[in-house]
Order: C-alpha cells, then structure tokens, then sequence
C-alpha cells in the first residue's frame, strides 16, 4: 500500500519513509506542501485514474508553500480523498482551537506531536486509524 | 467638611488673580477710609488690623502660588506621564510626557484608560493618601504600549479626592520580551528536529532485527552533529549578552581568515548554487588584533546570512581593503532577496528575526536560531568595530564591516 508523506525536513521525511517500508509499505514522499498542492492539480486536471491512490496521509503542518492542514482541507475536497486518513504532524504546540479547527474544519483525523511517538507506538497509532477508517466507511456502505 | 474639587491649573491661577486683584482694591478701599476718618482711634486700630490680615493672605496666596508653580514644574519634567481625575471623571491634569505618550487627549477617552477610572469609581475612602487601586496594565495608544497604574489620592482623613493615573512608555520592553518568546518557541522547535530523526532513527535500529544500514546510522551522526552545534550556539549567545564577555587579543591576518570561513562553507555555497568571488587589496595591510574564533564566527555568519538570502544563481562578492589610515572594510555584497524597511533597523538585535520573502513572495525559513547577525555585531563591537548595511528589498544587501587595523 502507498503512504503519502509530505514533510520539509530532509532527515525526518526520509525517518518516516524508512520507518513506512519497514512496516511494508510504499512511501510517495513530497519535499513541501506546494508539491502535493501541484501534484493535486495534476490528479484534477487530467482526470488521472490512479491505481495506487495513498491508504495513508501523513503530512508536517509548517512547510513552505502550502501548509500541511491547507493541502488536507483541499483533499477533503476530492472524491479521490474523501475518506482517506489524514494525519498531520507538528513540533509545534497547538491551541485548542486551532487543534479542533483543523480536525472539523479541514478534515484532519489525528495530529502527533513531535517528536513523533515510538516507532512501535507510531505504528499502532497509523494502522488503528486506516482500520477504524476502512472499517467506518465499509459500515457506511452497507 | 467635605474637601472641594482639585480646580485645573487655570481656573486656579485665575481665581489666585482676582483674589489678588480683590485684595489690591479692598486695600486701597481701606486706606482710603483711614485717611478719610484719620482721627477716630478705634477706627484706626480696625483698620491697621484689617491691612494686616489683608497682607497676610496675600503672602499665604503667592506663597501657594510658588508651591503650584513648582509642583507643576516637577511634574512637567518627570520622566513619567501624569493624569490627575477628580471624582468625576474630568481631567484634572494632565503633565507634558503624558500628552507626548498620548497623542492627544482623544486618544486617552478612546483607550482603555478613559474606562479605568470607572472600574473604582465606587471607592470612596482609602486607607493612604496615594493608595494603588490596581495591578499594573498595559495599554497600547498611539502607537506605543504603555504601562499604567492607577492610584486613589486621598486627604488626610481617607475621603477620595480623584484619581492618578502615571504612565510609562513600555514598548522597548515588551518588545523585547516577545522576541523572547518568539526565540524559545523557534529554539525548542529548532531542537525537536534533530532529537526526533535521533529518536526515531535508533527505535528502527532496536526494532529491526538485522545491522543498520549506513544510511541509518549516517543520519543519526549526522543529526547528533547538528544538535551538538546548536546547544554549541546557545551557550555562545549566553556568554556573549552577558556581561564578562572577553575576547583575545592576537595578531591576525584577515585575508587568510577570512578565506578559511569561504572554504569552510563552499559546501553550503554550492548546494546553494551561488558563485563566491573574494577581492583582496593590499593583503599585507589587513591584520588586526583580535580573538581568532571569534572573528571567523562573525565573518562566517556574515557569509552564511548571505547565502541563506541569495536565490540559486545569485553571486556572493567579498571585498577586504583597508579603508584608511586606522581602518579596514570588509564587504559582503550579495544581489539576494535584500532586506525589508521595517526588519532593517532590528536585524542586528537579539533574539530579532525578520520576514524574508523571495522575489515570488515565498517566505524564506531559515533553519537554526537565527542569531548570527547579532552574534557578528556583538564580536566585531568587541574588536572595537562595528558592522552596517545598505538593503533594499529585490535590490541585494551589503554588510560593512569596519574594524581598527593592528
């Protein structure tokens, strides 16, 4: 499965890359939020059918360009991404408000801190959230 | 009894007059009748009697004329801006630093000021007779932020006579503590980084079953490497705001210095893709006293601020001269995004950092603490030099350095 990871800092977005092949998955990594922005208007445009569309977004919130919560309010946006888990990250502390503007207003699902939780923990923390996710969605479904 | 309402100044001076011009005109009521019932003893000693109390009021009245004269004058030089309200509300005075911290008297009705003296208007008697009535505030008028506090004046039996209110221009100080904050938010944010690939880094070494691969643990060095440089900085900041800063004193010759900090950075000025020439004049001239570490500090974060605001494909020029008789000049030129009017005056000050954008519009985030501007003033000041610049925004900045020569 592909994880799309947006992240500025070189040796956190290689970190998170690394750490999502070693639980199996295939990482699509973007340096900044503009390059997902761009990468977006690419997928709109041409009415690409991609097959291997990210289980998984796992985004920083501060990068240059577009910010993490601006490319995530966008993708709720797309029918490609209504129902995909987001996740953003952030060194930075959030106020309450911005935490619940960005988990209602943008559609984020869950917000980690960094630094990031243990790698066990990280991987538990993602995986619940695509299960919860898939399992929600097949429940709407039916 | 109860006490009358402080006047204002001219209403006082005005009543001090015609109470003045009175006694001048009862006076000469009274030498006249003496002259005119000359003669009659008892009326004499009524008379002379009425003169001198007459006199005596008029020395009390200058008397407490001179006392205003110098209350008022005291209170026109203090530093601190003074507003005097009565029981009503109206101003009663207002002293000249407070009309400058002001602006204008609107500006004092359409603050949070104008409502202060509502929030106590209940209280009638205080214990002293200047009692405060709050804790300190700070209010932002005309441009500045001003710190206020509120106090009741009372008479020496308690009852509230008005309100003073004094007042200090703040703003340097508040400034300067939200810079403060500004700092330890970007420090702590500065620090996570590296400790997070750090953390993240040696979980997957002790998860995964087989050796790290090199890139691993290259990473972790690496971030180690950045970490230890930082906490490095920080304790040089330290020691550099305080106050037993010292450097060495040691003949050095900047041409090589200065081409070491080049070298020392061609790896970050080629990633950067920028071109770096270095113009040297009179080599043999360019030797100064000075701390040798402390001298490539400053000159590398000179070199660094540069490549950090130049665009890929930008050039980097370095000129050392000497300048005159006493004097070398030190240039970087760069034709980067330059620098805007209002970051200019404040970029050399601690714990500042300015908004650069590139031509685009791109805000430019600039890893690290953002303290090597004020490292370089600090280290060249103790060299007994100093550093300019010359910047417009688009146009490049260039940094000068003067220092004596050895």
């Amino acid at each position: 499965m592909t994880w799309l990871i947006a992240e500025d800092e070189a040796d956190i977005r290689n970190l998170v890359a690394m750490m999502c092949q070693a639980w199996g998955h295939t990482p699509q990594t973007f340096e900044s939020g503009q390059k997902v922005w761009d990468w977006l208007d690419t997928l709109e445009a041409t009415h690409q059918k991609i097959t291997a569309l990210p289980e998984l977004v796992l985004m920083d919130i501060r990068m240059p360009g577009k910010k993490g919560n601006e490319v995530a309010q966008r993708m709720r946006t797309l029918p490609q991404f209504a129902h995909t888990p987001i996740v953003l990250m952030t060194a930075y502390s959030l106020s309450e408000s911005e935490r619940s503007a960005m988990m209602t207003g943008d559609g984020v699902d869950h917000i980690l801190n960094k630094p990031l939780p243990d790698f066990e923990q990280l991987r538990t923390i993602l995986h619940d959230l695509v299960m919860r996710k898939q399992s929600h969605d097949s429940t709407n479904s039916t | 009894m109860i006490p009358p309402t402080p006047p204002n100044e001219r209403e006082l001076s005005g009543v001090i007059h015609r109470v003045n011009r009175l006694g001048a005109a009862s006076e000469r009521v009274f030498s006249r009748l003496y002259k005119g019932l000359g003669g009659s003893s008892g009326g004499h000693e009524d008379t002379t009697q009425l003169i001198d109390q007459n006199r005596q009021l008029q020395a009390s009245l200058s008397q407490r004329n001179v006392e205003i004269e110098r209350l008022n004058s005291i209170l026109a030089s203090i530093d601190e801006g003074v507003i005097m309200q009565d029981n009503e509300g109206r101003l009663v005075l207002v002293n000249e630093t407070a009309r400058k911290l002001l602006g204008s008297i609107k500006a004092f009705w359409q603050s949070e000021l104008g409502t202060l003296f509502n929030d106590f208007r209940e209280i009638t008697a205080v214990d002293a007779e200047l009692s405060p009535l709050s804790e300190p505030t700070r209010v932002q008028i005309n441009n500045r932020i001003l710190g206020a506090q509120l106090a009741a004046v009372a008479d020496e039996n308690g009852s509230r006579l008005g309100t003073i209110i004094v007042l200090r221009d703040v703003t340097r100080e508040a400034l300067s503590e939200r810079l403060k904050d500004h700092f330890i938010t970007a420090i702590s944010h500065e620090l996570r980084t590296p400790m997070a690939v750090i953390k993240g880094v040696s979980e997957m070494i002790m998860a995964s079953n087989t050796m790290p691969s090199h890139r691993l643990l290259e990473t972790l060095s690496r971030n180690v490497d950045v970490l230890d440089r930082m906490i490095v900085e920080l304790l040089d900041i330290s020691e550099l705001s305080s106050d037993s800063f010292s450097i060495r004193h040691e003949q050095i010759k900047l041409d090589e210095l200065i081409g070491n900090v080049v070298n020392g950075q061609a790896p970050e000025t080629n990633r950067a893709q920028l071109s770096i020439s270095l113009l040297i004049r009179e080599a043999a001239q360019l030797v100064v006293y000075g701390d040798d570490q402390r001298l490539r500090w400053a000159f590398g974060h000179l070199l660094q601020n540069a490549i950090r605001y130049t665009e890929s494909g930008g050039r980097i020029t370095i000129m050392a001269s000497p300048g005159d008789e006493e004097n070398i000049a030190i240039q970087f030129i760069d034709n980067g995004v330059g620098i805007i009017e209002r970051d200019l005056p404040h970029i050399f000050e601690q714990f500042y950092r300015g908004e650069a954008r590139t031509n685009s519009g791109k805000l430019i985030d600039p890893r690290g603490l953002g303290q090597g501007l004020f490292i370089a003033r600090r280290v060249l000041e103790a060299h007994g030099g100093y550093v300019t610049v010359n910047s417009m925004r688009g146009q490049g900045s260039i940094f000068t350095v003067v220092m004596p020569r050895a």
